[in-house]
Formats: C-alpha cells, sequence, structure tokens
C-alpha cells in the first residue's frame, strides 16, 4: 500500500472523526443556548390565574 | 427429437431453467435465508423481506428485472432498474426515508440532556477504524468509507453514502448493516458489560426535564441551520428529516406528518428494498469482498458500542450528575433497538433502573452523527 493512499485515510480519519464531534458539540451548544434564549414555557400570571381559580 | 421441432426448441432454450447455474441457487438459498430470518426471527421484516424477494428476482436467468433489455434495437431499463436508476442511485429514497424518520423521531429526550449529542459523536468511532481496517484488506479509499458508514448502524445513511461512492458494493452493504441492525441485542451485550463495572451499570439517572413544545418546534429549524452550514453535503439527509421533524412538532400539517410516517415511508421501503436486492447477482455477489464487508461491519458495530461506553465513562470524570454508561452504546443508530439493549442491560444490574428514555437521547444523536459522517466522507472523498 502507498504512502499517499494512507496519508490520505489518516486525513480523512482525523477530519472526519473531530469533524463530527465539532458538529455536535456545536449542535449542543446551540441546543443549549436555544434552551436560554426560549427557556421552559412558564405560565403566564394570566393563566397560572385560571389555572389556580379552576383547582380553587 | 427436439431438433425436429424448432418451435419447441426455441421455447425450451428461452426458459430459465437452460441458463441456471450454481452460483443462482447458491443465491437463492441466500434470499431464503434472509426471508426466513425476517419471517421466522423477525430480523428486520420490514426491509429483510424486499431485500430477500429482490435476491431471487434478479437471480432468475433470462427474466429482464435488472439491467437493460433490448427493444426494437433500442435499451430499455428493466422493472427494477428503474426502480434503483431513480430511487437509489439519484439517492431519492434515502432522502425521502430520512423524511420518515424526522416524522417518527421524538427528540426530546436529546434537547432535554444536550450532552448525550457527545455519545453520539463518540459512538461513530466504529465507522472510522472499519474505514482503516477496509483499506488494509485492499479496498479502495471510497469504498472503504462506505463499508465504514455501516459502524453507524443507519440503513438509508449507509445506502445514500455508498450510492455515491462505491455503488458497486450497495447490496453486500446494506444487507450487512441491516443484518448487524438486527443483531444489536446480540452484538451490543458483551461489549457494554466487558467495558463498565457492575456499580456503573447501577448509576441512576434524574429524571429528564420536561421539554417545551417551542423548544421541540425550533430544534429541526436550529438543527438544519448548524448542520447543513458545518457538512453541506449531510443537507439532503439532514434538513429532509428535520423537515419530517417539523411537520412531527409543529402539530400543525398533521395529515402530512401522517404521509411521511406512513405511506411515503412505506412505499420507498417497498423500492429501496427490491432495489437494492436487486443488485446482489451470482456475479457479483459472490466473491470474497461480501464476506469481508461483513466482517468489517462487525468490527465497526463493535467499536462503535465500544466508543460510545467510553465517551460516557470518560465524560463521567467531569460530570456532577453521572450518566449510566450503558446509555453510550446507544450512540450507534439502530433506532429505537440501541436504546432498548441499554434498559435491558441496565435493568439487568438493577431491575428497578429504567434507562430507555435516558438512552433516545444518545441513540437519535447517533443518527445525526452519521449522517454528519457521510457529509465528511463525501466532503473529503468525492
Amino acid at each position: 500500500m502507498n504512502d499517499a493512499i494512507w496519508s490520505q485515510a489518516l486525513m480523512v480519519f482525523i477530519g472526519g472523526f473531530s469533524g463530527v464531534f465539532l458538529g455536535l458539540v456545536l449542535l449542543m451548544l446551540s441546543v443549549m443556548a436555544m434552551r436560554l434564549l426560549v427557556g421552559n414555557e412558564k405560565q403566564s400570571a394570566k393563566t397560572a390565574g385560571k389555572g389556580d381559580k379552576a383547582n380553587g | 427429437m427436439v431438433e425436429s421441432f424448432p418451435l419447441l426448441n426455441q421455447v425450451i432454450v428461452s426458459t430459465g431453467f437452460c441458463c441456471l447455474q450454481i452460483g443462482h441457487l447458491i443465491m437463492w438459498l441466500v434470499s431464503f435465508l434472509f426471508i426466513y430470518l425476517a419471517i421466522k426471527k423477525g430480523f428486520e421484516p420490514l426491509l429483510l423481506v424486499p431485500i430477500g424477494f429482490g435476491i431471487l428476482l434478479a437471480n432468475l436467468p433470462l427474466a429482464p428485472i435488472m439491467g437493460f433489455s433490448d427493444h426494437g434495437g433500442e435499451a430499455h431499463r428493466n422493472l427494477i432498474q428503474w426502480f434503483y436508476d431513480y430511487g437509489v442511485a439519484n439517492e431519492l429514497i434515502p432522502c425521502i426515508i430520512f423524511m420518515g424518520v424526522g416524522a417518527l423521531t421524538d427528540f426530546g429526550p436529546m434537547i432535554a440532556n444536550p450532552k448525550v449529542l457527545i455519545l453520539g459523536a463518540a459512538a461513530q468511532l466504529g465507522v472510522y477504524i472499519s474505514f482503516f481496517f477496509a483499506i488494509l484488506f485492499g479496498f479502495g479509499i471510497k469504498e472503504a468509507a462506505a463499508i465504514g458508514i455501516i459502524g453507524g448502524a443507519d440503513g438509508p445513511t449507509c445506502i445514500y453514502l455508498t450510492a455515491i461512492l462505491a455503488p458497486h458494493l450497495l447490496g453486500a452493504n446494506a444487507l450487512a448493516a441491516y443484518s448487524y441492525m438486527a443483531m444489536v441485542p446480540l452484538i451490543q451485550p458483551p461489549i457494554m458489560r466487558l467495558l463498565t463495572t457492575e456499580a456503573e451499570r447501577k448509576i441512576k439517572m434524574k429524571q429528564m426535564r420536561p421539554v417545551s413544545k417551542r423548544e421541540k418546534i425550533i430544534f429541526p429549524l436550529l438543527g438544519t441551520v448548524v448542520i447543513c452550514l458545518l457538512v453541506p453535503p449531510a443537507a439532503p439527509l439532514m434538513g429532509m428529516m428535520f423537515l419530517g421533524n417539523l411537520f412531527r412538532e409543529s402539530g400543525v400539517v398533521q395529515r402530512l406528518s401522517h404521509a411521511a410516517q406512513n405511506e411515503l415511508l412505506n412505499i420507498v421501503t417497498i423500492f429501496l428494498g427490491l432495489s437494492v436486492g436487486a443488485t446482489m447477482n451470482a456475479e457479483a455477489f459472490l466473491k470474497p469482498q461480501p464476506i469481508f464487508i461483513f466482517v468489517l461491519g462487525l468490527v465497526a458495530f463493535a467499536f462503535s458500542t465500544a466508543g460510545g461506553v467510553l465517551m460516557a465513562k470518560l465524560m463521567n470524570l467531569f460530570l456532577k450528575e453521572k450518566i449510566n454508561p450503558l446509555i453510550g452504546s446507544a450512540g450507534v443508530s439502530a433506532v429505537p433497538m440501541a436504546a432498548r439493549v441499554s434498559q435491558v442491560e441496565g435493568q439487568k444490574a438493577d431491575k428497578h433502573n429504567f434507562l430507555l428514555m435516558h438512552a433516545m437521547g444518545p441513540n437519535v444523536a447517533g443518527v445525526i452523527g452519521t449522517a454528519v459522517a457521510a457529509g465528511l466522507f463525501l466532503t473529503m472523498l468525492r
């Protein structure tokens, strides 16, 4: 097997595997940022009031 | 005597019986084996029944199934050649299947605990290890990439990449991928037990937070932008998957979501199975190559499982709330089989341990990871 193929294979291995990590870490950070920005839907005071009334 | 009746002679010569060879008979046995495994053992029946039947059809001598026939001097595609050329070679069917997969997938467990995306990345280890081994076995670099992706345990991605980089390996690759996906409950548990201690298998994970509808709607849009900008060749697969998921989560296009999950997915699955099976004629399949592909596929699955489990153990060194390493193995796609294996193994260690929903996170992350890996192979090798 010649050196050119092995060096290309090594490049694909390193570039590919680190690329997969980079992609999914970036997605993870985006999901975390999304949570910070939109967060859990909180009940508005109005809705909460209605709920309380219904429960009460 | 037959020579005395030229018409009778012509009829006899035109039957397939005259051209039947031992290779065809061997392929019939392969076909019957896969149909048997699908029907009797329940191994990926939705795919293995049409694939098995496709193998049978492709190995009936003289039958105009694959390839081209002469119609008055013009080459005319045979029946399954149409499905193959327009559905598989043009990469159409895997993308439509991904739309259905997106419509069927709940990304909630992954959104609730996004750290599991790292497990989905680590579980692609087998893809790259078997890529290296394939080159050692003498395969070309594009063929090696197509074989490596079997380790992602994602049928449509495997077919998508193989159809582009090494179409001559399509039948063997697809069959190896779906066979091993069906055998996940046999392949993964010994590796999971080998790499974890009893105490680690007993780790109980905190109940996941509820994920809001707004987050579930934003996620497919966010995922499309992030992944498709980073790895543009993954856009056909990822774009379709996130579109299907948006159908599901938006709640306003239930008819489209239903169609993507059911009718559309079922129809293209028939065409995909038949086309893949029909590529496996005796001349192409009865060579040493498919045996090597099956061996390398097993190597890929084993290393992918190990990659996920070991990454979970590594993460536990830094995390305050520990992850049960058994969910790492679910980072190979094989949805939801790999997640079920995590659940079963977790309950063997502690019957009060419920890991299924935790394992669904890395499981769906693995689908994204495999598509990204395929996109990166295309970026570097196309």
